[in-house]
C-alpha cells in the first residue's frame, strides 16, 4: 500500500539541517560557488548511503517535480535530499529504504538502457523508469517530500505564481479581488441586492 | 462561568458531536431551557486557532484516526486510510465547510416515487416533504446568516475565478448562475463581520464571517448555563436498561479514562461514519446487531456526493486564490431529468485551492508527479477550478462496517468505509466533466484536467430515516424506531443525498428535532 495523505501530512519532527551542515554540503557541492547555480554534483560527498546513491536521489528528486532553476533552485532539491539523508542517518529502516530503492532503480536503468539511472540523459526515459516504481514507498517518499518541500514552501510561491494568504493586508478584498479585465465583470452591488428581494 | 454537570445526573440530554447537527441541537435546546452535555471527541478550538495555512489547518482540525477505504471508489485507490475529510473538535466540520447553504429541491425528497425502482440502488423517499421543512430552512438561514431572500443579505461579489466559469456557462446557454446562498456574511451580521475575501474557507474562517458552531451555537449554548461542552470526550458505547431505553454514554476522556455519563435521552451527531459506528459498537444481548438496528439499516446506504473536480488553464491570469473557496454555484443541471442518461442532478460549484493543496489534489493518485504535473502547477496563476456536486444514489452495500481485528487507540474496531459507484454516478460524472470542460473551453481554456474526488466531506445516509420501522433506523424526527429516547441528529439520517451540500439541511432538521424533543419532554413522553 502506498503511503497516503493521512500518514504523510502529519507533522514530523523538524529535520531542518543545521546552518553549519548546510554550508558544508553546499560549499562542497558548489566548490565554493554560489549555492543554486550549476553545481558539480559529483563533488557532493555523503557518507550515509554513499555519494553515488545520494547523487541518484538528487536526480530522482528533480525528476519527481522538475522545474527550471529560476523557479526551484538545485539547492532546494538538494535540501530535500539532505533532509532524507539526515533521516536515514538516524533511522536504519529509512536508510535501507533509500539504499535499496536506489540500487533497484539503477538495476532497472541498466536493464533498460545499460546505464546507471543518473547517466540516462533523456528526461522522458528517466520518467519512464520512475513510472515503473511510482507506487513504491521509496518513490512516494520523494513525492511527498516535494509536495511539502516545494509547493508548501512560501519562499518558492512567488516563482510558482501563488500569492499565499492576504492576512497581512486584511483579505483579498483589498488586494486584487475581482480585478481581471479580459472577461465581463460580475453583478454590481445593486444587482446583487436586487437578486435577494422577495 | 462554565457549567459542569454531574456524571450521575440522569436528567440530561447527552449529545454526541458538536458540529452542524449536535452544535445546533445543543443551542436550540439550551435556549428552551433544556439542559445538555455535549461529548466532543476532539479538542476545543477557537477563533485564535484559525490560520491561513492549508496543511497546518488540515493537521490541526482533521479527523485523522484510522479508517479504512474499501470498495471500488476513489477512496480505496487514492486515500486508503482517509476516506473522509471531516473535523474532530469543537465545532466539528462546520469549521471546514465552505458555507454553501442550498435547500434540497422538492424532487429530492421523493426520488423513489418519481423514478420508480432503480436497479442496484436503494432509493427511498423522505418521510417528510419540502413544504414541511421549509419553515425550518428559513429558521436555519436566519440563524446562520445565509445570503438570500430570507435574510435580505446580498450574495457576495463575484471573484475572478467565478467570473471565468460563469462567463463560460453563459456562453453555453446556462442561466442559473449565482454567488449564493452562502452562510458567509456579505454585510456585518449577528455580531460577526463581513467577509473580506481572505479565502482559505476550508481551513476555518479567519475572521468569523462564515457561520460555524464553533463561534455561534456552542458558545451561545454555554452562555445559557444550560449546556456543558466536554471536549476530548470520545463516545465509546451507548448503554441501555432492561426495558431497552438508553441510560448512559460511556466515553474516554482526555486522559484516556473511561467515564459514564448518565442520560435522559441521547442524540447521536457524530457524522455519517462515527454515528453508525457508535450504534454498531453499542450492540448488546437485547440489540445483537447494534443499537436501533432491527431494520438492518444501520451503517448501510452510505452516500458521499457524486463529486469530482475540473481545473482549467486559462489564457490570462485568474488568481483563483483571491477570495472565498466556493464563491458561486451553477444549478442548471440540478434537475431530475433522466433524458440526460442518468437520474437526479448535479451542481457546479467554483472551488479555489491553494498551491499546497492543488499539488496533491490535481492528481491525488500515486501518479501525481512528473513533468506534466510540475508544468501544470507552474501555471497556478492561470487556473480556475470547479467542484461537481451531484446526487449520489444510495446502495445497500455501501456503508460502514467494523474491522474484525484492527482497533483504534480506544480499543474500538476501526471503521471500514465501503463504497462502489453506481453506474448512474459514472454516467452523471461523465456528463458533468464534459459540460464543465466545455464551459472552460468556451472562454479559451488551453488545458482542462478532470480530477477525481477528494476525501469525502459530505457523508450521508448511514442511519436513514423512514416512516416504517422495517425500512429505516429513525423516523422523520430523527428518533430511533427501536429506542424511543435515542435520536440521530446529523446527515446520516438523509434517505437521499441531493445535489445540495448537506449542512443547511442538517441544521434545519436539528432545529426541528429540538422542537420535537421539547414538545415530547413537556408532554411527559420522553
Amino acid at each position: 500500500m502506498s503511503p497516503d495523505l493521512r500518514a504523510e501530512a502529519r507533522p514530523r519532527p523538524a529535520r531542518r539541517l543545521s546552518r553549519r551542515h548546510f554550508l558544508i554540503t553546499t560549499a562542497v557541492a558548489t566548490g565554493g560557488a554560489v549555492a543554486g547555480l550549476a553545481l558539480p554534483v559529483a563533488a557532493w560527498a555523503n557518507d550515509t548511503i554513499g555519494t553515488a546513491r545520494a547523487e541518484t536521489m538528487l536526480r530522482v528528486m528533480r525528476d519527481t517535480f522538475p522545474h527550471g532553476p529560476q523557479i526551484v533552485s538545485l539547492a532546494t532539491y538538494q535540501r530535500l535530499v539532505d533532509a532524507m539523508l539526515e533521516e536515514a542517518a538516524a533511522d536504519e529502516a529509512v536508510k535501507m529504504l533509500l539504499s535499496d530503492g536506489v540500487d533497484d532503480l539503477d538495476a532497472r536503468a541498466r536493464a533498460a538502457f545499460g546505464l546507471p539511472f543518473t547517466e540516462v540523459t533523456e528526461d522522458y526515459a528517466r520518467e519512464g523508469i520512475l513510472r515503473g516504481i511510482e507506487t513504491t514507498p521509496f518513490f512516494q517518499k520523494f513525492r511527498w517530500a516535494g509536495v511539502f518541500g516545494i509547493y508548501n514552501a512560501p519562499d518558492l510561491w512567488p516563482a510558482l505564481g501563488y500569492e499565499g494568504p492576504a492576512s497581512d493586508v486584511g483579505g483579498f478584498l483589498h488586494a486584487g479581488f475581482s480585478d481581471i479585465d479580459w472577461l465581463p465583470p460580475g453583478p454590481s452591488p445593486e444587482e446583487l441586492l436586487a437578486q435577494v428581494q422577495r | 462561568m462554565t457549567t459542569k454537570f454531574d456524571l450521575d445526573d440522569d436528567s440530561l440530554v447527552v449529545i454526541i458531536g458538536s458540529g452542524a447537527g449536535g452544535g445546533t441541537l445543543a443551542n436550540e435546546l439550551a435556549q428552551k431551557g433544556i439542559r445538555s452535555v455535549v461529548l466532543e471527541a476532539g479538542p476545543r478550538f477557537g477563533q485564535e486557532d484559525i490560520v491561513n495555512d492549508e496543511w497546518a489547518m488540515f493537521n490541526k482540525i482533521s479527523w485523522l484516526d484510522k479508517r479504512i477505504s474499501a470498495g471500488e471508489w476513489h477512496g480505496k485507490r487514492n486515500h486508503p486510510t482517509l476516506p473522509a475529510w471531516i473535523v474532530k473538535g469543537y465545532g466539528g466540520s462546520t469549521i471546514h465547510w465552505a458555507g454553501v447553504s442550498l435547500r434540497f429541491q422538492e424532487h429530492e425528497f421523493r426520488m423513489r416515487t418519481l423514478n420508480g425502482e432503480i436497479p442496484g440502488a436503494s432509493v427511498a423517499d423522505w418521510p417528510l416533504t419540502l413544504a414541511e421543512l421549509t419553515p425550518y430552512y428559513e429558521a436555519a438561514e436566519r440563524k446562520m446568516g445565509v445570503t438570500g431572500k430570507t435574510t435580505g443579505m446580498p450574495h457576495l461579489p463575484w471573484h475572478n475565478s467565478f467570473r471565468v466559469l460563469a462567463e463560460g456557462a453563459r456562453r453555453m446557454g446556462y442561466r442559473d448562475i449565482v454567488s449564493g446562498p452562502m452562510a458567509i456574511n456579505s454585510v456585518e451580521n449577528d455580531g460577526r463581520p463581513a467577509c473580506q475575501q481572505y479565502g482559505f474557507c476550508m481551513s476555518g474562517c479567519m475572521v468569523g464571517a462564515k457561520w460555524s458552531t464553533m463561534i455561534t451555537e456552542l458558545p451561545r449554548a454555554e452562555a445559557t448555563g444550560k449546556c456543558e461542552i466536554r471536549c476530548d470526550a470520545m463516545a465509546l458505547k451507548i448503554e441501555h436498561d432492561a426495558t431497552g431505553k438508553v441510560t448512559a454514554v460511556l466515553y474516554a476522556d482526555g486522559a484516556g479514562n473511561i467515564q459514564r455519563q448518565k442520560a435522559r435521552l441521547v442524540c447521536v451527531a457524530g457524522n455519517a461514519i462515527e454515528s453508525p459506528r457508535l450504534l454498531l459498537n453499542s450492540a448488546s444481548s437485547m440489540f445483537p446487531d447494534g443499537l436501533a438496528n432491527s431494520s438492518g439499516q444501520v451503517g448501510r446506504n452510505y452516500m458521499t456526493h457524486n463529486s469530482a473536480g475540473v481545473f482549467a488553464e486559462m489564457p490570462e491570469k485568474v488568481h483563483m486564490n483571491r477570495g472565498t473557496t466556493v464563491a458561486g454555484i451553477i444549478s442548471d443541471e440540478a434537475r431530475n431529468d433522466p433524458s440526460r442518461g442518468f437520474y437526479a442532478g448535479y451542481r457546479l460549484e467554483i472551488l479555489a485551492l491553494g498551491l499546497p493543496f492543488l499539488s496533491v489534489f490535481l492528481n491525488p493518485a500515486a501518479s501525481g508527479w512528473g513533468r506534466e504535473h510540475a508544468q501544470a502547477l507552474e501555471k497556478y496563476a492561470y487556473m480556475s477550478g470547479t467542484w461537481i456536486c451531484g446526487e449520489d444514489l444510495p446502495q445497500a452495500g455501501n456503508g460502514i462496517t467494523l474491522h474484525p481485528t484492527e482497533t483504534d487507540q480506544h480499543g474500538l474496531p476501526v471503521p471500514i468505509v465501503t463504497k462502489t459507484p453506481h453506474i448512474n454516478e459514472v454516467n452523471m460524472a461523465a456528463h458533468a466533466y464534459e459540460q464543465t470542460g466545455e464551459m472552460y473551453r468556451a472562454v479559451g481554456a488551453t488545458k482542462v484536467w478532470n480530477l477525481p474526488s477528494y476525501p469525502a466531506s459530505h457523508n450521508m445516509g448511514t442511519n436513514r430515516m423512514a416512516a416504517k420501522a422495517s425500512e429505516g433506523v429513525v423516523d422523520g424526527w430523527g428518533r430511533a424506531h427501536d429506542v424511543r429516547n435515542l435520536f440521530v441528529s446529523d446527515g446520516s439520517t438523509f434517505p437521499s443525498s441531493s445535489a445540495a451540500n448537506p449542512t443547511l439541511t442538517i441544521v434545519a432538521l436539528a432545529i426541528r428535532q429540538a422542537e420535537h424533543i421539547a414538545r415530547e419532554m413537556a408532554a411527559g413522553s420522553l
